[in-house]
Protein backbone atom coordinates (compact mmCIF):
# COMPACT_ATOMS: atom_id res chain seq x y z
CA UNK A 1 0.00 0.00 0.00
CA UNK A 2 1.02 3.60 -0.37
CA UNK A 3 1.21 5.37 2.93
CA UNK A 4 -1.05 8.45 2.86
CA UNK A 5 1.61 10.29 4.77
CA UNK A 6 1.56 14.00 5.40
CA UNK A 7 4.57 14.93 3.31
CA UNK A 8 5.07 17.86 0.93
CA UNK A 9 3.92 17.55 -2.66
CA UNK A 10 6.47 15.90 -4.87
CA UNK A 11 7.98 13.35 -2.53
CA UNK A 12 7.21 9.71 -2.22
CA UNK A 13 6.56 7.39 0.70
CA UNK A 14 6.31 3.65 0.09
CA UNK A 15 5.81 0.87 2.58
CA UNK A 16 5.01 -2.83 2.64
CA UNK A 17 4.56 -4.80 -0.54
CA UNK A 18 4.91 -1.76 -2.80
CA UNK A 19 8.33 -0.97 -1.39
CA UNK A 20 9.43 -4.61 -1.58
CA UNK A 21 8.34 -5.08 -5.18
CA UNK A 22 9.94 -1.86 -6.28
CA UNK A 23 13.25 -2.69 -4.58
CA UNK A 24 13.31 -6.16 -6.16
CA UNK A 25 12.58 -4.74 -9.61
CA UNK A 26 15.25 -2.11 -9.11
CA UNK A 27 17.81 -4.75 -8.16
CA UNK A 28 17.00 -6.87 -11.22
CA UNK A 29 17.35 -3.86 -13.51
CA UNK A 30 20.61 -2.66 -11.97
CA UNK A 31 22.04 -6.19 -12.21
CA UNK A 32 21.23 -6.26 -15.92
CA UNK A 33 22.80 -2.85 -16.48
CA UNK A 34 25.92 -3.93 -14.58
CA UNK A 35 26.15 -7.04 -16.77
CA UNK A 36 25.92 -4.75 -19.82
CA UNK A 37 28.90 -2.71 -18.59
CA UNK A 38 27.15 0.22 -16.91
CA UNK A 39 28.79 1.64 -13.81
CA UNK A 40 26.39 2.62 -11.09
CA UNK A 41 26.65 6.24 -9.98
CA UNK A 42 25.12 7.90 -6.96
CA UNK A 43 23.94 11.38 -7.80
CA UNK A 44 23.22 14.13 -5.28
CA UNK A 45 19.69 15.19 -4.53
CA UNK A 46 20.76 18.86 -4.43
CA UNK A 47 22.37 20.88 -7.20
CA UNK A 48 23.07 24.52 -7.96
CA UNK A 49 20.10 26.05 -9.70
CA UNK A 50 20.61 27.62 -13.10
CA UNK A 51 19.32 31.00 -14.19
CA UNK A 52 16.42 29.53 -16.09
CA UNK A 53 13.13 29.18 -14.21
CA UNK A 54 12.78 25.69 -12.82
CA UNK A 55 9.75 23.59 -12.07
CA UNK A 56 11.16 22.12 -8.88
CA UNK A 57 11.77 23.23 -5.33
CA UNK A 58 14.42 25.94 -4.92
CA UNK A 59 15.91 27.60 -1.90
CA UNK A 60 18.92 29.66 -0.83
CA UNK A 61 21.60 27.92 1.23
CA UNK A 62 23.53 29.47 4.13
CA UNK A 63 26.17 30.82 1.74
CA UNK A 64 23.57 32.54 -0.42
CA UNK A 65 23.69 30.06 -3.32
CA UNK A 66 20.46 29.23 -5.12
CA UNK A 67 19.97 25.48 -4.70
CA UNK A 68 17.52 23.18 -6.47
CA UNK A 69 16.26 19.72 -5.58
CA UNK A 70 16.82 17.43 -8.55
CA UNK A 71 13.92 16.99 -10.97
CA UNK A 72 15.78 15.00 -13.63
CA UNK A 73 18.85 12.73 -13.64
CA UNK A 74 20.12 13.11 -17.21
CA UNK A 75 21.32 16.75 -17.16
CA UNK A 76 22.62 16.36 -13.63
CA UNK A 77 24.71 13.32 -14.57
CA UNK A 78 25.97 15.10 -17.68
CA UNK A 79 27.08 18.15 -15.72
CA UNK A 80 28.87 16.08 -13.10
CA UNK A 81 30.58 13.78 -15.61
CA UNK A 82 31.43 16.41 -18.25
CA UNK A 83 34.96 16.97 -16.90
CA UNK A 84 35.68 13.23 -17.45
CA UNK A 85 34.42 13.18 -21.03
CA UNK A 86 36.67 13.50 -24.09
CA UNK A 87 35.36 13.49 -27.66
CA UNK A 88 37.63 10.62 -28.78
CA UNK A 89 37.69 8.62 -25.55
CA UNK A 90 36.05 5.17 -25.29
CA UNK A 91 32.37 5.29 -24.39
CA UNK A 92 31.42 5.69 -20.75
CA UNK A 93 28.27 3.94 -19.54
CA UNK A 94 26.58 4.82 -16.24
CA UNK A 95 23.33 3.94 -14.52
CA UNK A 96 21.45 5.21 -11.49
CA UNK A 97 18.25 4.91 -9.50
CA UNK A 98 16.54 7.27 -7.12
CA UNK A 99 13.89 9.84 -6.50
CA UNK A 100 13.29 12.96 -8.49
CA UNK A 101 11.32 15.64 -6.73
CA UNK A 102 8.57 17.30 -8.70
CA UNK A 103 6.09 19.44 -6.80
CA UNK A 104 3.49 19.04 -9.53
CA UNK A 105 3.52 15.41 -10.60
CA UNK A 106 1.93 14.68 -13.97
CA UNK A 107 -0.39 12.04 -12.57
CA UNK A 108 -3.11 12.69 -10.07
CA UNK A 109 -4.71 10.09 -7.83
CA UNK A 110 -2.14 7.42 -8.55
CA UNK A 111 1.52 6.83 -7.81
CA UNK A 112 3.35 9.77 -9.41
CA UNK A 113 6.36 9.52 -11.65
CA UNK A 114 8.94 10.12 -8.96
CA UNK A 115 11.24 7.12 -8.69
CA UNK A 116 13.44 6.71 -11.72
CA UNK A 117 15.93 4.14 -12.91
CA UNK A 118 18.01 5.01 -15.90
CA UNK A 119 21.21 4.78 -17.83
CA UNK A 120 23.37 7.04 -19.97
CA UNK A 121 26.03 6.21 -22.56
CA UNK A 122 28.54 8.95 -23.37
CA UNK A 123 30.64 8.84 -26.51
CA UNK A 124 28.16 6.90 -28.65
CA UNK A 125 26.62 8.21 -31.86
CA UNK A 126 23.06 7.37 -32.94
CA UNK A 127 22.55 5.65 -29.62
CA UNK A 128 18.76 5.70 -29.54
CA UNK A 129 18.25 2.24 -31.05
CA UNK A 130 20.51 0.61 -28.47
CA UNK A 131 18.93 2.68 -25.70
CA UNK A 132 15.46 1.55 -26.77
CA UNK A 133 16.49 -2.11 -26.86
CA UNK A 134 17.93 -1.85 -23.38
CA UNK A 135 14.86 0.00 -22.13
CA UNK A 136 12.64 -2.82 -23.38
CA UNK A 137 14.81 -5.35 -21.53
CA UNK A 138 14.48 -3.32 -18.35
CA UNK A 139 10.72 -3.07 -18.75
CA UNK A 140 10.54 -6.86 -19.08
CA UNK A 141 12.35 -7.14 -15.75
CA UNK A 142 9.62 -5.04 -14.12
CA UNK A 143 6.99 -7.38 -15.55
CA UNK A 144 5.88 -5.24 -18.52
CA UNK A 145 5.72 -7.02 -21.86
CA UNK A 146 6.85 -4.58 -24.58
CA UNK A 147 4.14 -5.83 -26.90
CA UNK A 148 1.62 -4.34 -24.48
CA UNK A 149 3.13 -0.85 -24.83
CA UNK A 150 2.89 1.82 -27.44
CA UNK A 151 6.16 3.26 -28.70
CA UNK A 152 6.20 6.88 -29.85
CA UNK A 153 9.32 7.96 -31.71
CA UNK A 154 10.28 11.47 -32.73
CA UNK A 155 13.14 13.78 -33.51
CA UNK A 156 13.86 16.69 -31.20
CA UNK A 157 13.40 20.07 -32.84
CA UNK A 158 11.48 18.64 -35.78
CA UNK A 159 8.30 20.55 -34.94
CA UNK A 160 10.23 23.82 -35.13
CA UNK A 161 11.85 22.76 -38.40
CA UNK A 162 8.54 21.84 -40.03
CA UNK A 163 6.96 25.11 -38.95
CA UNK A 164 10.03 27.03 -40.10
CA UNK A 165 9.60 25.57 -43.57
CA UNK A 166 5.89 26.32 -43.60
CA UNK A 167 6.20 29.92 -42.46
CA UNK A 168 9.57 30.76 -44.01
CA UNK A 169 11.41 31.69 -40.85
CA UNK A 170 11.79 30.86 -37.17
CA UNK A 171 8.32 29.99 -35.87
CA UNK A 172 6.72 31.87 -32.99
CA UNK A 173 6.33 29.97 -29.74
CA UNK A 174 2.55 30.10 -30.15
CA UNK A 175 2.79 28.18 -33.42
CA UNK A 176 5.02 25.52 -31.86
CA UNK A 177 2.51 25.12 -29.06
CA UNK A 178 -0.31 24.71 -31.59
CA UNK A 179 1.63 21.86 -33.16
CA UNK A 180 2.29 20.25 -29.77
CA UNK A 181 -1.46 20.16 -29.11
CA UNK A 182 -2.14 18.88 -32.65
CA UNK A 183 -4.29 21.89 -33.57
CA UNK A 184 -3.90 21.61 -37.35
CA UNK A 185 -7.07 23.65 -37.91
CA UNK A 186 -5.63 26.68 -36.11
CA UNK A 187 -2.20 26.22 -37.70
CA UNK A 188 -3.75 25.99 -41.15
CA UNK A 189 -5.56 29.27 -40.57
CA UNK A 190 -2.59 31.03 -39.00
CA UNK A 191 -0.19 30.00 -41.78
CA UNK A 192 -2.78 30.10 -44.57
CA UNK A 193 -1.71 26.62 -45.65
CA UNK A 194 -2.74 25.15 -48.97
CA UNK A 195 -5.08 22.13 -48.75
CA UNK A 196 -2.19 19.84 -49.68
CA UNK A 197 0.12 21.13 -46.97
CA UNK A 198 -2.67 21.13 -44.44
CA UNK A 199 -3.40 17.50 -45.25
CA UNK A 200 0.29 16.61 -44.99
CA UNK A 201 0.55 18.33 -41.62
CA UNK A 202 -2.57 16.53 -40.39
CA UNK A 203 -1.15 13.19 -41.51
CA UNK A 204 2.07 13.91 -39.64
CA UNK A 205 0.26 14.93 -36.46
CA UNK A 206 -1.97 11.86 -36.61
CA UNK A 207 1.06 9.56 -36.83
CA UNK A 208 0.46 8.25 -40.33
CA UNK A 209 3.35 6.64 -42.24
CA UNK A 210 6.02 9.23 -43.04
CA UNK A 211 6.09 8.39 -46.73
CA UNK A 212 2.83 10.27 -47.12
CA UNK A 213 3.92 13.57 -45.58
CA UNK A 214 7.63 13.90 -44.77
CA UNK A 215 8.67 14.86 -48.30
CA UNK A 216 5.84 17.32 -48.69
CA UNK A 217 6.84 19.02 -45.44
CA UNK A 218 10.50 19.04 -46.43
CA UNK A 219 11.77 16.86 -43.58
CA UNK A 220 12.22 13.47 -45.23
CA UNK A 221 15.89 13.36 -44.21
CA UNK A 222 15.24 14.02 -40.53
CA UNK A 223 12.29 11.64 -40.37
CA UNK A 224 14.31 8.98 -42.19
CA UNK A 225 16.64 8.81 -39.18
CA UNK A 226 13.98 7.03 -37.14
CA UNK A 227 13.12 4.51 -39.83
CA UNK A 228 15.45 1.75 -38.65
CA UNK A 229 14.34 2.18 -35.07
CA UNK A 230 10.66 2.01 -35.99
CA UNK A 231 11.23 -1.03 -38.16
CA UNK A 232 13.14 -2.82 -35.41
CA UNK A 233 10.44 -1.98 -32.90
CA UNK A 234 7.64 -3.24 -35.11
CA UNK A 235 9.61 -6.38 -35.87
CA UNK A 236 9.79 -6.95 -32.13
CA UNK A 237 6.01 -6.81 -31.91
CA UNK A 238 5.69 -3.24 -30.65
CA UNK A 239 2.85 -0.99 -31.69
CA UNK A 240 4.82 2.07 -32.82
CA UNK A 241 4.15 5.46 -34.35
CA UNK A 242 6.01 8.59 -35.26
CA UNK A 243 5.36 11.62 -33.08
CA UNK A 244 5.95 14.94 -34.82
CA UNK A 245 5.96 17.15 -31.75
CA UNK A 246 6.60 15.13 -28.60
CA UNK A 247 6.43 16.79 -25.20
CA UNK A 248 9.96 15.99 -24.08
CA UNK A 249 10.93 15.43 -20.50
CA UNK A 250 13.91 17.72 -21.04
CA UNK A 251 14.99 20.37 -23.54
CA UNK A 252 18.47 18.84 -23.81
CA UNK A 253 17.60 16.17 -26.37
CA UNK A 254 19.29 16.52 -29.78
CA UNK A 255 18.27 13.75 -32.12
CA UNK A 256 16.00 10.72 -31.96
CA UNK A 257 13.76 10.53 -28.91
CA UNK A 258 11.28 7.89 -27.80
CA UNK A 259 8.68 7.22 -25.15
CA UNK A 260 6.89 4.03 -24.15
CA UNK A 261 3.29 4.38 -23.02
CA UNK A 262 1.42 1.87 -20.89
CA UNK A 263 -2.03 0.78 -22.03
CA UNK A 264 -3.25 0.17 -18.48
CA UNK A 265 -1.75 3.15 -16.68
CA UNK A 266 -1.95 5.45 -19.74
CA UNK A 267 1.28 7.02 -18.61
CA UNK A 268 4.84 7.18 -19.84
CA UNK A 269 6.61 4.09 -18.55
CA UNK A 270 9.98 5.04 -19.97
CA UNK A 271 11.55 7.54 -22.28
CA UNK A 272 14.89 8.56 -23.64
CA UNK A 273 16.89 9.62 -26.63
CA UNK A 274 20.03 11.21 -27.98
CA UNK A 275 21.70 14.36 -26.73
CA UNK A 276 25.08 16.07 -26.64
CA UNK A 277 27.28 16.80 -23.62
CA UNK A 278 29.82 19.61 -23.72
CA UNK A 279 33.00 18.03 -22.37
CA UNK A 280 36.32 19.72 -21.58
CA UNK A 281 37.66 19.37 -25.12
CA UNK A 282 34.48 19.43 -27.16
CA UNK A 283 31.07 17.97 -27.64
CA UNK A 284 30.42 14.32 -26.82
CA UNK A 285 27.39 12.52 -28.30
CA UNK A 286 25.31 10.63 -25.77
CA UNK A 287 22.13 8.65 -25.39
CA UNK A 288 20.15 7.39 -22.45
CA UNK A 289 16.78 6.44 -21.12
CA UNK A 290 14.92 6.30 -17.89
CA UNK A 291 12.12 4.17 -16.45
CA UNK A 292 9.41 5.51 -14.18
CA UNK A 293 9.84 2.45 -12.02
CA UNK A 294 6.71 2.73 -9.91
CA UNK A 295 4.49 3.27 -12.92
CA UNK A 296 6.07 0.37 -14.78
CA UNK A 297 5.34 -1.92 -11.83
CA UNK A 298 1.77 -0.61 -11.69
CA UNK A 299 1.43 -1.32 -15.41
CA UNK A 300 2.67 -4.87 -14.92
CA UNK A 301 0.20 -5.45 -12.10
CA UNK B 1 -15.16 0.88 -24.76
CA UNK B 2 -14.11 4.46 -25.43
CA UNK B 3 -15.16 7.03 -22.83
CA UNK B 4 -16.30 10.35 -24.29
CA UNK B 5 -16.93 13.49 -22.23
CA UNK B 6 -19.60 15.76 -23.68
CA UNK B 7 -20.83 19.15 -22.49
CA UNK B 8 -24.42 19.29 -21.21
CA UNK B 9 -24.86 22.85 -22.47
CA UNK B 10 -26.01 24.25 -25.77
CA UNK B 11 -23.53 22.16 -27.79
CA UNK B 12 -25.11 18.85 -26.86
CA UNK B 13 -28.09 18.96 -29.19
CA UNK B 14 -26.15 19.81 -32.36
CA UNK B 15 -23.51 17.27 -31.35
CA UNK B 16 -26.19 14.61 -31.15
CA UNK B 17 -27.43 15.57 -34.60
CA UNK B 18 -23.89 15.57 -36.00
CA UNK B 19 -23.25 12.10 -34.59
CA UNK B 20 -26.57 10.83 -35.96
CA UNK B 21 -25.58 12.08 -39.41
CA UNK B 22 -22.38 10.07 -39.05
CA UNK B 23 -24.28 6.92 -38.15
CA UNK B 24 -23.97 7.06 -34.35
CA UNK B 25 -27.38 7.10 -32.63
CA UNK B 26 -26.28 9.58 -29.96
CA UNK B 27 -29.31 11.89 -30.05
CA UNK B 28 -31.70 8.99 -29.61
CA UNK B 29 -29.65 7.56 -26.75
CA UNK B 30 -29.58 10.93 -24.99
CA UNK B 31 -33.32 11.31 -25.31
CA UNK B 32 -33.85 7.83 -23.88
CA UNK B 33 -31.40 8.43 -21.06
CA UNK B 34 -33.46 11.16 -19.37
CA UNK B 35 -31.39 12.66 -16.55
CA UNK B 36 -28.70 10.00 -16.52
CA UNK B 37 -25.15 11.38 -16.59
CA UNK B 38 -23.56 8.27 -18.08
CA UNK B 39 -25.01 6.86 -21.30
CA UNK B 40 -23.81 3.93 -23.39
CA UNK B 41 -24.07 4.29 -27.15
CA UNK B 42 -22.65 1.43 -29.16
CA UNK B 43 -19.00 1.09 -28.15
CA UNK B 44 -18.98 4.48 -26.45
CA UNK B 45 -19.54 5.41 -22.83
CA UNK B 46 -20.71 9.03 -22.85
CA UNK B 47 -20.22 11.22 -19.77
CA UNK B 48 -22.44 14.30 -19.63
CA UNK B 49 -20.58 17.06 -17.82
CA UNK B 50 -20.60 20.77 -17.17
CA UNK B 51 -18.88 22.44 -20.12
CA UNK B 52 -15.97 23.62 -18.00
CA UNK B 53 -15.32 20.13 -16.62
CA UNK B 54 -14.88 18.36 -19.95
CA UNK B 55 -11.21 19.34 -20.42
CA UNK B 56 -10.43 18.23 -16.87
CA UNK B 57 -11.89 14.75 -17.34
CA UNK B 58 -10.03 14.34 -20.61
CA UNK B 59 -6.71 15.72 -19.39
CA UNK B 60 -6.77 13.39 -16.38
CA UNK B 61 -7.63 10.38 -18.54
CA UNK B 62 -11.02 9.58 -17.02
CA UNK B 63 -12.37 10.15 -20.52
CA UNK B 64 -10.24 9.38 -23.55
CA UNK B 65 -11.86 12.06 -25.67
CA UNK B 66 -14.36 14.90 -25.35
CA UNK B 67 -15.83 17.93 -26.98
CA UNK B 68 -14.99 21.26 -25.37
CA UNK B 69 -14.77 24.88 -26.37
CA UNK B 70 -11.33 26.34 -26.84
CA UNK B 71 -12.23 28.85 -24.12
CA UNK B 72 -12.70 26.07 -21.57
CA UNK B 73 -9.58 24.18 -22.67
CA UNK B 74 -7.41 27.27 -22.28
CA UNK B 75 -9.07 28.45 -19.08
CA UNK B 76 -8.46 25.04 -17.49
CA UNK B 77 -4.92 24.98 -18.92
CA UNK B 78 -5.67 21.39 -19.91
CA UNK B 79 -2.88 19.44 -21.58
CA UNK B 80 -5.00 17.77 -24.26
CA UNK B 81 -4.73 17.28 -28.00
CA UNK B 82 -7.05 19.43 -30.11
CA UNK B 83 -7.75 17.02 -32.94
CA UNK B 84 -10.39 18.88 -34.91
CA UNK B 85 -12.82 21.76 -34.78
CA UNK B 86 -16.49 20.91 -34.59
CA UNK B 87 -18.42 22.73 -37.33
CA UNK B 88 -20.76 24.81 -35.14
CA UNK B 89 -20.74 26.92 -31.99
CA UNK B 90 -18.02 29.24 -33.26
CA UNK B 91 -17.82 32.60 -31.50
CA UNK B 92 -15.35 35.23 -30.23
CA UNK B 93 -13.89 36.00 -26.83
CA UNK B 94 -13.98 39.77 -26.64
CA UNK B 95 -13.07 42.65 -24.41
CA UNK B 96 -16.43 44.32 -23.81
CA UNK B 97 -17.26 47.73 -22.38
CA UNK B 98 -20.30 49.87 -21.68
CA UNK B 99 -21.41 52.04 -24.58
CA UNK B 100 -19.50 55.31 -24.59
CA UNK B 101 -16.49 53.78 -22.84
CA UNK B 102 -13.17 52.82 -24.49
CA UNK B 103 -11.29 51.42 -21.49
CA UNK B 104 -8.43 49.82 -23.39
CA UNK B 105 -7.41 53.18 -24.83
CA UNK B 106 -7.46 55.14 -21.60
CA UNK B 107 -4.11 53.90 -20.30
CA UNK B 108 -3.28 52.86 -16.75
CA UNK B 109 -4.57 49.73 -15.10
CA UNK B 110 -7.53 47.85 -16.46
CA UNK B 111 -10.03 46.12 -14.19
CA UNK B 112 -11.64 43.21 -16.01
CA UNK B 113 -14.46 40.96 -14.84
CA UNK B 114 -14.69 37.54 -16.44
CA UNK B 115 -15.83 33.96 -16.17
CA UNK B 116 -12.38 33.20 -17.60
CA UNK B 117 -10.00 34.73 -15.05
CA UNK B 118 -6.91 32.81 -16.15
CA UNK B 119 -7.44 33.30 -19.85
CA UNK B 120 -8.45 36.95 -19.47
CA UNK B 121 -5.31 37.71 -17.48
CA UNK B 122 -3.10 35.94 -20.03
CA UNK B 123 -4.66 37.60 -23.06
CA UNK B 124 -4.60 41.02 -21.38
CA UNK B 125 -0.90 40.62 -20.59
CA UNK B 126 -0.19 39.61 -24.20
CA UNK B 127 -1.76 42.88 -25.30
CA UNK B 128 0.25 44.92 -22.84
CA UNK B 129 -2.57 45.70 -20.44
CA UNK B 130 -1.81 45.85 -16.75
CA UNK B 131 -4.99 44.08 -15.76
CA UNK B 132 -6.65 43.13 -12.52
CA UNK B 133 -9.15 40.35 -13.13
CA UNK B 134 -12.27 39.88 -11.02
CA UNK B 135 -13.56 36.29 -11.38
CA UNK B 136 -17.32 36.06 -11.78
CA UNK B 137 -19.59 33.05 -12.22
CA UNK B 138 -22.13 34.57 -14.61
CA UNK B 139 -24.02 37.63 -15.88
CA UNK B 140 -20.70 39.37 -16.41
CA UNK B 141 -22.38 42.03 -18.56
CA UNK B 142 -23.61 43.67 -15.37
CA UNK B 143 -20.06 44.17 -14.16
CA UNK B 144 -19.33 46.70 -16.88
CA UNK B 145 -22.75 48.32 -16.71
CA UNK B 146 -22.67 48.84 -12.95
CA UNK B 147 -19.02 49.80 -12.62
CA UNK B 148 -17.65 46.68 -10.93
CA UNK B 149 -15.06 46.59 -13.71
CA UNK B 150 -13.82 48.80 -16.54
CA UNK B 151 -14.60 46.01 -18.97
CA UNK B 152 -15.54 42.36 -19.15
CA UNK B 153 -14.08 39.51 -21.15
CA UNK B 154 -16.72 37.13 -22.43
CA UNK B 155 -17.94 35.18 -25.43
CA UNK B 156 -19.77 37.04 -28.17
CA UNK B 157 -21.76 35.11 -30.72
CA UNK B 158 -24.15 37.54 -32.42
CA UNK B 159 -23.67 40.59 -30.17
CA UNK B 160 -27.39 40.83 -29.47
CA UNK B 161 -27.07 40.37 -25.69
CA UNK B 162 -24.45 43.10 -25.61
CA UNK B 163 -26.59 45.54 -27.53
CA UNK B 164 -29.60 44.87 -25.31
CA UNK B 165 -27.47 45.62 -22.26
CA UNK B 166 -25.83 48.81 -23.51
CA UNK B 167 -22.47 47.18 -24.17
CA UNK B 168 -20.19 46.81 -27.16
CA UNK B 169 -17.13 44.70 -28.04
CA UNK B 170 -13.98 46.80 -27.85
CA UNK B 171 -11.56 44.20 -29.16
CA UNK B 172 -11.61 40.56 -30.27
CA UNK B 173 -9.11 38.61 -28.19
CA UNK B 174 -9.66 35.02 -29.30
CA UNK B 175 -11.61 33.06 -31.89
CA UNK B 176 -13.36 30.24 -30.08
CA UNK B 177 -14.62 26.97 -31.49
CA UNK B 178 -15.55 23.64 -29.95
CA UNK B 179 -12.91 20.97 -30.50
CA UNK B 180 -12.76 17.21 -30.38
CA UNK B 181 -10.07 16.90 -27.72
CA UNK B 182 -8.13 13.80 -26.71
CA UNK B 183 -6.09 12.67 -23.78
CA UNK B 184 -2.46 12.58 -24.88
CA UNK B 185 -1.82 9.06 -23.62
CA UNK B 186 -5.13 7.74 -24.89
CA UNK B 187 -4.31 9.04 -28.34
CA UNK B 188 -1.17 6.90 -28.30
CA UNK B 189 -2.80 3.69 -27.16
CA UNK B 190 -6.30 4.01 -28.70
CA UNK B 191 -5.57 6.05 -31.79
CA UNK B 192 -7.71 4.08 -34.25
CA UNK B 193 -10.87 4.27 -32.14
CA UNK B 194 -10.41 7.98 -31.53
CA UNK B 195 -9.85 8.69 -35.20
CA UNK B 196 -12.96 6.68 -36.07
CA UNK B 197 -15.00 8.82 -33.69
CA UNK B 198 -13.58 11.95 -35.32
CA UNK B 199 -14.68 10.71 -38.72
CA UNK B 200 -18.15 10.00 -37.34
CA UNK B 201 -18.29 13.64 -36.29
CA UNK B 202 -17.47 14.73 -39.80
CA UNK B 203 -13.73 15.25 -39.47
CA UNK B 204 -10.97 14.09 -41.77
CA UNK B 205 -9.08 12.24 -39.05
Amino acid sequence: MNAPSKVPAGVLAMVGETARRQREAENRCLDLLAAEGFQQVHLPVLEFAGDEPGSGYRFVDRAGHLIALRTDFTPLAARLLAPCLEPDAPPLHVCYAGEVIRPQPARLRRLPELYQLGFESYGVRDGATRALALTLELLRLTGVEPAACHLAVGVSGLAEKVLGRLCGGPPADELVELLRVADVDALGDALELSPGRRAALAAAVLGEPAAGWAGRLGVAGEVGRVGPLLEAARAAGLDASFELAPRLAGDYYRGVVFSLWGRHTRAVLAGGGEYVVTGVHGEVPAAGACLALGIAIEEAA
Amino acid sequence: MLTVALPKGRLLEPLGALAEAGGLPLAAALRAAGRALVVEVGDLRVLLLKDADVPVYVAQGVAEVGVAGLDQVLERNADVLRLMRVPFGHCRLCLIAADGSRPAEEGGGLVIASKYPRLAAELAARRGHQATVIPLAGSVELAARLGLADAVVDLVETGRTLRENGLHPVDEWLRVAPYLIANRAAFHVRRDEIRALGRTLGGAL
